[in-house]
């Protein structure tokens, strides 16, 4: 089926700079780049049961944002048998993209926490509006929730061993099981983030696109 | 016998307002009123197994601040087979000291901010209660799965967990170790002083 919104889920930590990193980028994309067509995965609501935070992660493509090497966005959706679209590792793709966040502020929003933000939304908002755009060919298929505790607890970072990942860039993945993104087909577009680097507003980056590095 | 420190467990929401206030409230114990004296926890990382966040749910006593009605802190910390020590309910906290939610994420506006403080307040005097009296008793929890209220909103969190409010927005979980929450003049003092409210962070 073909991709209307897309569904943003963050890491849901609070110890760590990159967890904030998470929240605020899913906030820039779902009220400033990409209105209307985001919604907001909430993890405990998902877990808890509430129907609209378990139907948008069943219903829509999912962009996991990693605030740190545990992985806590991508592993909760794959224990309840969903794979992300898009996997975002925040501390890696903070480094390719020359931020700094030893001294960024997990409280506020504020100072190099706000700006990686903004730079992750604006990469999120490009790879996003590929899959959304009219005409265009990316497909999405949708999951079927599983309950899964027997796997819960499992102590090992970055998803060794449960999943593998096609390495756009730096910091971006796509796992091996989910359909090439637009980019990946038609190579580099004009994306947000592209724009912007173009303009000198963010540091240059290196995108690794047409089929990328597996992981 | 007291114990070493608490665990502080914001609802951990994304998507309402008031789940940017209750992680500030996070912050303004971590950071402000009980520096080193508390951990912050929110449940991915609990159920996806790091070990300090594991940690941090079995060894002290787990204060939870839920946010809203769905009550999502409560039934993370159910799912996992962790009782609380204590639960504050934001909004029964908000029905005392009218402090408006707000609407904005990032970060809650002046009115949200001082809800956080409120919340913080409250958790402080109760987190110092468990620090500091002998008479406080806490045995470590261990974490095991327990689906029940996976996916599933129709489980009764309050009645599984036999909360009982002992003050206004303050509950005790059967089972728990009873605890206090004693006014105090000096946390009053350093969230008026010490504690900041931000209008724009620019």
């Amino acid at each position: 089926m073909a991709v209307r919104r897309i569904c943003m889920h963050a890491c849901g930590g609070i110890t760590r700079v990159g967890a904030t990193v998470a929240r605020l980028a899913t906030y820039t994309v779902a009220e400033e780049l990409l209105p209307e067509k985001t919604l907001i995965s909430c993890a405990p609501a998902f877990l808890r049961g509430v129907e609209e935070d378990v139907l948008m992660v069943l219903k829509s493509p999912s962009f996991a944002l990693d605030g740190c090497e545990w992985s806590c966005g991508t592993n909760l959706l794959y224990m309840a048998g969903i794979t992300p679209a898009v996997r975002f590792l925040l501390p890696e793709y903070a480094e390719a993209q020359g931020f700094d966040l030893s001294g960024g502020s997990r409280r506020f929003p504020s100072g190099v926490t706000q700006e990686f933000a903004r730079a992750v939304a604006e990469r999120v908002a490009g790879i996003a509006e590929g899959m959304m755009a009219r005409g265009g060919t990316y497909q999405f298929h949708r999951p079927e929730l599983k309950m899964q505790p027997d796997k819960w607890f499992r102590t090992a970072p970055n998803m060794e061993g449960i999943m593998e990942f096609v390495r756009l860039e730096p910091g971006v993945y796509r796992p091996v099981t989910m359909p090439l993104l637009p980019e990946e087909n038609a190579g580099p577009s004009p994306t947000r983030a592209s724009r912007a680097r173009a303009g000198g507003s963010l540091p240059a980056a290196d995108p690794a696109v047409g089929g990328g590095e597996e992981v | 016998m007291a114990v070493e420190k608490v665990t502080i467990f914001p609802c951990g929401g994304i998507g309402d307002p008031v789940s940017s206030v209750t992680r500030l409230a996070g912050y303004v114990l971590a950071e402000d009123l009980l520096a080193g004296r508390v951990e912050l926890v929110s449940i991915p990382p609990i159920i996806t197994g790091v070990p300090e966040e594991l940690e941090a749910v079995q060894a002290y006593p787990v204060i939870v601040l839920d946010g809203c009605g769905h009550r999502c802190g409560s039934n993370a910390l159910n799912l996992v087979g962790i009782k609380p020590a204590a639960r504050l309910f934001t909004p029964r906290v908000r029905s005392l000291t009218k402090h408006a939610i707000g609407k904005r994420r990032p970060f809650p506006e002046v009115s949200g901010q001082k809800l956080a403080k409120d919340l913080a307040e409250r958790a402080a005097a109760i987190a110092r209660h468990m620090l500091e009296d002998p008479a406080y008793v806490f045995e470590r929890q261990a974490v095991s799965p327990n689906p029940e209220g996976l996916h599933d909103e129709s489980l009764d969190i309050e009645a599984v967990l036999g909360y009982e409010e002992v003050e206004t927005g303050c509950f005790q979980c059967t089972g728990m170790c009873a605890f206090k929450m004693r006014d105090d003049p000096e946390l009053r003092r350093m969230l008026e002083e010490d504690v900041e409210e931000i209008e724009d962070l620019g």
